[in-house]
């Protein structure tokens, strides 16, 4: 099913949240939905579930109108909150159980299909413990199942990874992948980007209550890496190529981390092969010479943050990384 | 059947509990007291006079009756304050709301689990106003009428309770704002009237005097009064007054009462369920509703 927003603005008093954002989740799509915090995820996501009315604009499944407070909506529409939402009172079972009748569900189907749910995020061994005694991962699933109790076509998860211990996430994304491919449409917020891009088929980054850029995750890729840094590792003549490069205008600005030379520049593929045949030429010694690739957090750090500093943060962030 | 999933629930946490219990026992035990004082006082007066005297009985009953009141009317509140608020605070308010489930069916669900825990209440009080029953005094039509204006009594302060969950306040904030509502219905109402009273100019035609039908506690008094002192009540208080009512009013004051106060609580309902939906977004809904209407014309 297809979820769209079309300049969905939405007001908290005089603070406006949501400044006419526009998106379009294709069906089956795995939908990473990025952004700093207080850019107005959250806020996105509850006008979609319909939990929330936007101040204008609208939100339509399938080309269809839905209005907050919609019975319809409700069906279609599973929704993970960032808070777990959880009755501490009520046992596992009980607390599907009680969702399940929720939504009109009563007697054997309800029962089979919570018992199919808690072996699907793999809690049938807690079912009679009360929800208050689950860590916070389990707590996680079972808000997942009970998102999942209706069988909604669309799933809205609002950081379904925070907090959660490296194996959990795991565990939780290899949950979502079956779900992709089960043909569920899924919205994911999340602030872990890595995860994100492993996922994801498409992607939204928002910023300021509206959307910096979005579309195909691959197609987003190719437009950011263009415009990362190249980095160029000197082994001779490093001072001679710092200051060769410092002359050419495409060099927009560079910075030098120990024998790298980061560069920002603003040539076509051609300009770059040029650029280090002219180098070569000029007798330094190049190690290597290549863009960086891009990766989600660059990315998002390019259109939220603000100037190469961060960029470079980020490189250096990957380069430890990689000697972990 | 499809019992409303919020009552079925409630009723399930409040089967676990011991709250319920604890209540009925305290209330009971209380009522009892009662009870028994007025019997020895009945037995010591029967000394002196050397004759039974069974009106003694009656006025315990009113006693006891006005006592059970006085509790209902002290627990409601804080029976529904925090059905919505405590849902909003434990986030699960927006699950609720991400079902599909209607707000009406949410706030029917809420009302009619603490309309049950006060019914339980109420029925297990029963042997302890049914001491006059058994000589006479009281019919069970009365009995009845008691039972049925304690209930009216007590949806018109449990839905002010639910009302004041949905404002969007915490739990302890709600609740305070639901006992400011007691507060209004038992002392407010008689506000205008008292304004009335000292300046002739409102005197005899103060029509907002009769915001007082409104009042849970002169409705039951009159029952009571009507059973075992003759029905003065009612007619006294707006004498003292210095309300002209007519003489139809006064005769069917009880039913007329308490028809008004199911109309008022009903409109307490209706409210909690649109401050309900003010919660999604509130003006943005309103205004687009009226557009749409707009466009429908
Ligand atoms: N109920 C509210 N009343 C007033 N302002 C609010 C409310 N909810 C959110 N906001 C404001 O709206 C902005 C967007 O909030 P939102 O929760 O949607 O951000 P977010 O992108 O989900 O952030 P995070 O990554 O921290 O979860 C924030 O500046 C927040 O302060
Ligand atoms: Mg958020």
């Amino acid at each position: 099913m297809m979820l769209r927003l079309e300049g969905i603005t939405k007001f908290y008093g005089q603070f406006c949240a949501l400044n006419g954002l526009s998106m379009e989740v294709e069906d089956g799509a795995l939908y990473g939905f990025v952004g700093p915090n207080g850019a107005g995820k959250s806020t996105a996501m509850r006008i979609m579930c319909g939990i929330l009315a936007p101040t204008s604009g609208k939100v339509s499944i399938d080309g269809k109108e839905l209005r907050s407070g919609d019975q319809k909506q409700g069906r279609l529409i599973g929704y993970v909150p960032d808070s777990f939402g959880i009755y501490n009172d009520l046992k596992v079972y009980e607390y599907m159980d009680f969702f399940a009748s929720c939504y009109g569900m009563t007697g054997l189907t309800a029962r089979k299909r919570i018992e199919e749910l808690l072996e699907f995020v793999g809690l049938s061994e807690r079912s009679d413990f009360f929800v208050e005694a689950l860590s916070r991962g389990m707590k996680q699933k079972l808000s997942l199942a009970r998102a999942l109790i209706h069988d909604p076509s669309i799933l809205i998860l609002d950081e379904p990874n925070s907090g959660l211990d490296p194996r959990s996430r795991y565990e939780f994304k290899s949950i979502l992948s079956r779900l992709s491919d089960e043909g569920k449409t899924m919205v994911i917020s999340s602030h872990m980007l890595n995860d994100i891009s492993e996922l994801c088929t498409d992607i939204g980054i928002i910023d300021h209550g509206s959307m910096v850029m979005s579309g195909r995750l691959s197609e987003v890729m190719k437009i950011v890496t263009s415009e990362n840094p190249i980095v160029i590792g000197v082994e001779t003549g490093l001072s001679r190529a710092i200051r060769s490069l410092k002359e050419r205008e495409m060099v927009r600005s560079m910075s030098i981390k120990g024998n790298d030379i980061l560069i920002n520049f603003g040539g076509d593929r051609r300009a770059e092969a040029e650029l280090l045949r002219e180098l070569i030429e000029e007798g330094i010694g190049i190690r290597s010479f290549s863009r960086q690739k891009g990766s989600l957090e660059s990315i998002f750090m390019q259109l939220t943050g603000h100037g190469e500093e961060k960029l470079v943060n980020a490189y250096e962030n990957g380069r430890d990384e990689d000697q972990l | 059947m499809n019992i409303n999933p919020i009552l079925k629930r409630e009723l399930r946490v409040q089967s676990r509990g011991h709250g319920l219990l604890v209540l009925i026992c305290g209330v009971n035990a209380i009522l009892f007291m009662i009870g028994v004082l007025g019997c020895l006082a009945a037995a010591a007066r029967t000394e002196q006079s050397l004759a039974a005297d069974y009106g003694v009985l009656l006025d315990i009953y009113g006693l006891v009756a006005m006592a059970l009141f006085v509790f209902m009317v002290m627990i409601c509140p804080a029976l529904t304050s925090g059905s919505i608020s405590g849902e909003r605070q434990s986030k699960t308010l927006e699950l609720l709301m991400a079902t599909g489930m209607s707000d009406m069916s949410i706030i029917l669900g809420k009302l009619a689990a603490s309309l049950y825990t006060v019914a339980v209440l109420l029925i297990s009080c029963i042997p302890s106003i049914v001491l006059p029953l058994v000589y006479g005094g009281v019919s069970l039509l009365e009995m009845l009428q008691l039972v049925m204006a304690l209930m009216t009594a007590a949806l018109m302060t449990q839905s002010l309770g639910l009302f004041a969950g949905t404002l969007g306040f915490s739990v302890q904030r709600s609740t305070a704002l639901a006992y400011i509502f007691l507060v209004v219905l038992l002392f407010g109402t008689f506000l205008p009237a008292f304004m009335g009273m000292p300046f002739s100019v409102y005197g005899r035609d103060n029509w907002l005097a009769l915001l007082l039908i409104l009042n849970p506690a002169v409705t039951v008094l009159s029952v009571v009064s009507m059973q075992v002192g003759g029905g003065s009540f009612p007619a006294e208080l707006f004498a003292r007054l210095n309300l002209d009512v007519s003489e139809v009013f006064l005769g069917h004051y009880i039913p007329a009462a308490m028809i008004a106060e199911l109309f008022f609580s009903l409109m307490i309902i209706f409210a909690s369920v649109k401050s309900l939906d003010m919660a999604r977004g509130g003006f943005g809904y309103l205004l687009r509703k009226r557009k749409k209407e707009g466009i429908e014309k």
